[in-house]
């Protein structure tokens, strides 16, 4: 196979970041479905300025940079004025977001922390992650108020934030 | 204010619940504290990271073709997403045209026409609020089959689909507030047309209705499923009950038009998939939603809003080469 050329490069820089680049999209767009809509354009844009890209320069910072023009533009369409970010405070938050979003070894202790859930609560977690599902469907199928599923939703990740902390964390002997 | 009560407003923005009055409220803190968007940040990635493990975990379980126990409830509100694609064919080192797989080609030349529909032969979709399990019939949320109406008349034939409610028999959803119904559409005939990876089709429909003051907007829709037939069979079967977008082969991205609310004008929207060639069956989805944001405003009820003309046109287009 010959040498890839300078677009390859940069795609293959995309696909090696995606999860970054999606984790940093999904903390900016609350649903799930848009922030697969605005991967794709975020990818396509990507491809379409891979020439600018100098490869010795930072690849997340320059793909967020991209992602964030992306988000505000699919913010326009939201219905809702509370499900969206102003574009001054996504200004904000762009510059301060971590290049290293999430690293593996968080995500490889995980499951030991999600199997520490309590049944319902990682049932919860199943229906708004796994299936996509929000809140209030969650509370309709279970019985329970879009309030309590909301609440037990915060809880489990805080739970699994200090679970996933305290197992990567190297103990003091 | 204390962490907790920042803890609270940043939950709510992940759950996707927040009141306009608590968003502005988190966004005067993220603006105005750096220490509150590093918190920010560290909440979020671990939303980031939970999702990115359950859908790694999805991915494992359809590869595998060990799909999940059912829900029971409605699960079409999806998405397309052909990045998958591309990516998988990066990861193969295939850095190639199989970047564009699945993504809108501009140029399209009508060749074949799949289906169409102007509704003429009077028979009533069905409103249980399923997908089709079978070809021949829409099925979904509550829509009808009328004849022309006092300021409106179908735009080719007698006949037209009436948009009706945003729920379906036996389930009133008052949240809900888009109206959907759904065909199953058998490319297997087509299968010769498929196998180069070139085939893509375009779905249309003409949209029209009222949008009196205080009411709407309103926004038509248009989405394509493709699918293969273990799934069709599978959920004919009642053995995989769970959402298509778990094992279909590829969707499209949603069509959105504002309907113009002039009955006298039918407006006219498409939507293009490029088909993997293992494609067996097209679900269609046409419907529309209610954007009305007046505090109060009931979304659930329609009946002022019609479709009609719908048209399925399968072509070759070749893939746009990269460079």
């Amino acid at each position: 196979m010959s040498n890839p050329s300078h677009e390859q490069k940069v795609l293959q820089l995309f696909v090696s970041h995606q999860s970054q680049i999606k984790g940093f999209i999904l903390a900016l767009l609350p649903d799930f479905a848009s922030a697969e809509d605005v991967l794709q354009e975020t990818f396509l844009v990507v491809q379409r300025k891979a020439s600018e890209f100098d490869l010795t320069t930072s690849f997340t910072a320059w793909a967020f940079r991209i992602a964030k023009f992306q988000v505000m533009k699919a913010q326009t369409a939201y219905r809702r004025k509370a499900d969206r970010f102003s574009d001054a405070t996504l200004e904000a938050l762009a510059e301060c977001a971590p290049a290293d979003l999430f690293e593996d070894r968080r995500l490889s202790v995980l499951p030991a922390c999600l199997a520490q859930l309590a049944p319902q609560a990682r049932k919860i977690m199943d229906l708004f992650y796994g299936e996509e599902h929000k809140p209030r469907e969650i509370a309709a199928r279970l019985g329970w108020s879009a309030g309590a599923v909301s609440v037990a939703l915060s809880r489990s990740r805080k739970m699994l934030r200090e679970c996933i902390q305290s197992k990567i964390t190297p103990s003091v002997p | 204010m204390n962490d907790e009560h920042l803890d609270r407003l940043i939950q709510g923005h992940l759950n996707g619940t927040l009141t306009e009055e608590e968003r502005l409220e988190l966004e005067h803190r993220l603006q105005h504290s750096a220490k509150d968007r590093q918190h920010f940040w560290e909440e979020a990635g671990t939303h980031a990271l939970i999702h990115s493990h359950f859908k790694s975990q999805l991915g494992a379980e359809n590869a595998s073709g060990d799909p999940r126990p059912a829900p029971t409830f409605r699960m079409w509100r999806s998405r397309w997403h052909p990045f998958a694609a591309a990516a998988a064919g990066l990861v193969m080192g295939l850095v190639s045209a199989s970047l564009v797989f699945g993504f809108v080609v501009p140029s399209l030349k009508p060749r074949i026409e799949v289906f169409s529909e102007n509704f003429e032969s009077g028979v009533q979709p069905k409103t249980d609020g399923i997908q089709p399990l079978d070809t021949g019939y829409w099925g979904g949320d509550f829509v009808e089959v009328v004849g022309p109406q006092p300021a409106l008349r179908p735009a080719d034939g007698t006949h037209m689909l009436r948009l009706v409610r945003a729920d379906h028999e036996g389930r009133h959803i008052p949240e809900s507030f888009s109206c959907d119904s759904f065909r199953l559409v058998d490319l297997r005939p087509y299968r010769k047309e498929l196998t180069g990876g070139e085939a893509v089709v375009r779905f249309s429909a003409l949209f029209n209705g009222l949008a009196p003051n205080g009411q709407g907007p309103y926004i038509c829709t248009l989405k394509l499923y493709a699918l293969d037939a273990a799934l069709v069979e599978d959920r004919k079967s009642g053995s995989f009950q769970a959402s298509i977008r778990k094992r279909m082969l590829a969707d499209s991205s949603c069509t959105r038009v504002q309907l113009d609310g002039d009955p006298a004008t039918w407006q006219s929207a498409d939507n293009e998939l490029r088909l993997p060639p293992e494609t067996e069956y097209l679900l269609l989805q046409v419907g529309m939603s209610d954007h009305n944001l007046q505090p109060g405003a009931q979304r659930d009820a329609f009946g002022a809003q019609f479709v009609d003309g719908i048209r399925l046109i399968l072509a070759q287009s070749p893939k746009i080469p990269l460079r």
